[in-house]
């Protein structure tokens, strides 16, 4: 039988992959980033000039540790699950990177919830000198917070829809350089405002 | 007579019948501008926009040293506090900004060989939340509010504006630097792209470190609900940062860029010195950094006088590399770009040896002569005039690419020094003013009247180039299609220039040249001519 020599198709051209996701929210990242720490710098500076003054009123507002503490630990977890689902994004085990999704998503929630619980067991009034630092700083990590849990809801669905694959997970490791950043500015607030008050 | 004898008036022959396809046309075309995500579409209103709001708020900077000129006599208090207060904000959240980044949305894709801009729909958004906040804030400071005003809500309106600001500059910002970043052509290195885009990947960079801070502190003082004096002295004890050095030169680093880019087009020759310029853009944008330095006492340490001392390097060290291009190259084309943009640099070395001015002033225990704030002011206004005379010169310079007709050059060789010379009296008297005011003895402050005249003078003179080029832009989207298509009035070296003008909507129908090195057209230039 005479062997038919089939022509090798030839290569497709290769073009850099498109990361404009992953690079655009690094940078975007990057300026919430500088909001969080501008707050801080702001917080700390503000409650150095008052002279101890802060949470000392005769109402004797106190912030307790147990929730911060919780808080902390729920968005560590969250870290972990979100890392889980890049991981399990990366070699296709979908089913995994939709469980760690949905748990990142519950534990982020969570967390909104314990900082709105916090708020409400510490009473801090916004007319107090302390209020309106104090509610700018923790308020605006929450709402970034929020903002995450978004951003992981939608590339969750986009995940559901098959977009992400381990050829193309920059969804979810666009999601996961966001909220690995917002877990570690949830450290510096911790240390911050909650440890050295 | 009832209601019911009321008759509709009879339909015309025009509104019984309209025309469908007219109708369908007059949709597209709204369509086509405001649901549109094509970056030259967006690029070109940003700019428009821009210049437009930047003529008036050039005009109430004006305005408030004329009143300040005539000794309060022009204009009533809470109108010239007004205008003192928000002038600066207005030229520089709603001016300049916006002007470099939608000269950037339009051009950065372009000179990386992309087929649309990263994030369009994302560039599209920062360009309608810009425009709704500029206006809310221009609304706030002629109703009585903003910084200076009177009228509590309108005041508290002015501050949201300034965050909604920020927020929407940092979108575009996000956009063009994922674009300088994610979709270079193949082939493309960092160290091969066009001087303006490498500026816009340095000050998009540092935009994503100054504007949050503008934002967090928009925030205290929102939530703080505070009342019109408390807004009225956060426009100098929180905002006061962002129009005093280093933040404030975050706003001339695309100028850099222009003039990278033109010079060397101007003289015809290869720019030499790459990665030095790439360098010198590098470090301005390390000497713009400063968010660090948002409280007073962060002006007063050393970091600072350094940081000042050594403000006016890229400038001189840019002016430096382009005039050896003078110097070995045949005789320069004089066109406007070229002007607009040796100019803006020379606002900026000037800008740099106030800044040396301050710095020694600082360095100290006490300040050593005594300049005040009035020397802050003047420096503000050179930086503000270098980037508005930059700008310009890449509005002339790309003037074709970007509506299709060229802006015309006569034109713009009389602005350009009508800018510079704006831009030099509106600084200098204010220096001048500090100078005076450190050299009296104590007790006998000079008569600032005359100095703020002449400050008046300058930004007259800088709102009416400002004016002339909006009506030079206007005219030339007017004649869109005049040009023959290829239009390169230059000789351009860098990808932009590969493709028609104004571009198709995917911006490149034929194959990149070979892009082996910054000028790939000149390559190309050369390869045919040997």
């Amino acid at each position: 039988m005479a062997s038919v020599l089939i022509p090798a198709r030839p290569a497709p051209p290769t073009y850099p992959p498109r990361r404009s996701l992953l690079v655009g929210s690094a940078f975007a990242t990057t300026g919430a980033a500088m909001f969080v720490l501008t707050l801080v710098g702001l917080y700390l500076s503000a409650r150095h000039a008052s002279n101890g003054a802060w949470f000392k009123t005769p109402d004797a507002i106190n912030i307790p540790l147990t929730q911060p503490n919780m808080q902390f630990l729920t968005l560590l977890v969250s870290s972990v699950m979100m890392q889980w689902a890049v991981y399990a994004i990366a070699r296709n085990y979908r089913s995994h990177a939709y469980l760690a999704l949905g748990i990142t998503v519950l534990t982020g929630l969570a967390f909104v919830n314990q900082s709105l619980f916090l708020f409400k067991q510490m009473g801090l009034k916004m007319s107090a000198q302390e209020g309106p630092y104090f509610y700018a700083l923790a308020g605006g990590h929450v709402a970034l917070v929020c903002i995450g849990i978004v951003f992981i809801f939608l590339m969750t669905f986009r995940a559901l829809g098959g977009q992400f694959s381990s050829r193309y997970p920059d969804g979810l490791s666009a999601a996961a350089i966001y909220w690995h950043t917002m877990v570690g500015l949830y450290g510096v607030i911790w240390l911050a405002v909650y440890i050295a008050k | 007579m009832t209601v019911t004898d009321l008759e509709a008036p009879p339909l015309t022959e025009e509104a019984s019948s309209p025309e469908p396809g007219a109708i369908a046309a007059e949709r597209a075309a709204i369509d086509s501008v405001a649901g549109t995500a094509d970056h030259k579409t967006i690029g070109r209103l940003m700019m428009g926009c821009s210049l437009a709001h930047l003529v008036v708020f050039v005009i109430f900077g004006a305005l408030w040293n004329a009143d300040l000129a005539s000794g309060g006599d022009l204009l009533p208090s809470s109108l010239s506090d007004r205008f003192q207060l928000n002038h600066q904000f207005g030229i520089v959240l709603c001016g300049i900004l916006p002007l470099l980044l939608g000269l950037a949305i339009y051009i950065v894709p372009l000179q990386v060989g992309a087929q649309s801009i990263a994030m369009p729909r994302a560039a599209a958004l920062s360009f309608w939340a810009w425009m709704l906040a500029s206006d809310l804030f221009l609304i706030a400071v002629l109703l009585n509010g903003a910084f200076g005003g009177g009228n509590e809500k309108m005041a508290r309106l002015g501050n949201v504006a300034v965050g909604a600001l920020s927020i929407a500059l940092l979108v575009g910002a996000v956009a063009v630097v994922t674009t300088v970043i994610s979709m270079r052509a193949p082939g493309l290195t960092l160290a091969k792209v066009p001087a303006f885009t490498f500026s816009m990947l340095v000050a998009g960079s540092l935009w994503m470190f100054t504007l949050p801070g503008v934002l967090a502190h928009v925030v205290i003082l929102q939530i703080s609900r505070p009342d019109v004096s408390t807004v009225t002295t956060a426009a100098t004890d929180r905002f006061g940062w962002l129009f005093a050095q280093p933040s404030i030169y975050i706003v001339a680093i695309p100028v850099l860029g222009i003039a990278a880019d033109v010079v060397p087009v101007m003289t015809g020759q290869r720019q030499r010195m790459t990665a030095v310029v790439q360098g010198l853009i590098g470090l301005s944008g390390l000497l713009a950094f400063g968010t660090w330095a948002q409280l007073p006492v962060a002006r007063e340490t050393l970091v600072w006088v350094v940081f000042a001392v050594a403000s006016a390097i890229p400038a001189l060290g840019l002016l430096g590399s382009l005039s050896d291009l003078l110097r070995t190259g045949g005789k320069p084309n004089l066109a406007s770009p070229m002007l607009f943009s040796l100019l803006s640099l020379l606002l900026l070395v000037l800008a740099g040896a106030v800044g040396l001015l301050g710095g020694i002033d600082t360095a100290g225990t006490d300040p050593l002569l005594g300049f005040g704030s009035t020397l802050v002011l003047g420096q503000t206004y050179l930086v503000i005039a270098a980037a508005i005379t930059g700008g310009l010169g890449g509005c002339f310079y790309w003037g074709t690419k970007i509506w299709g007709s060229a802006l015309p050059d006569n034109a713009g060789r009389v602005l350009a020094p009508v800018a510079f010379l704006g831009g030099f009296l509106a600084g200098g008297a204010h220096v001048a003013l500090a100078v005076a005011a450190a050299g009296s003895a104590s007790g006998s402050s000079p008569d600032p009247a005359p100095y703020a005249g002449i400050a008046a003078a300058g930004l007259v003179l800088l709102g009416l180039a400002l004016f002339a080029s909006l009506g030079a832009t206007l005219d030339a989207s007017r004649r869109d299609g005049d040009g023959d298509g290829f239009a390169d009035p230059w000789g351009g070296h860098t990808l932009e220039w590969f493709t028609t003008s104004p571009p198709p909507p995917e911006n490149f129908t034929e194959a990149l040249p070979p892009l082996e090195s910054a000028e790939p057209l000149l390559d190309l230039a050369e390869a045919k001519g040997s």
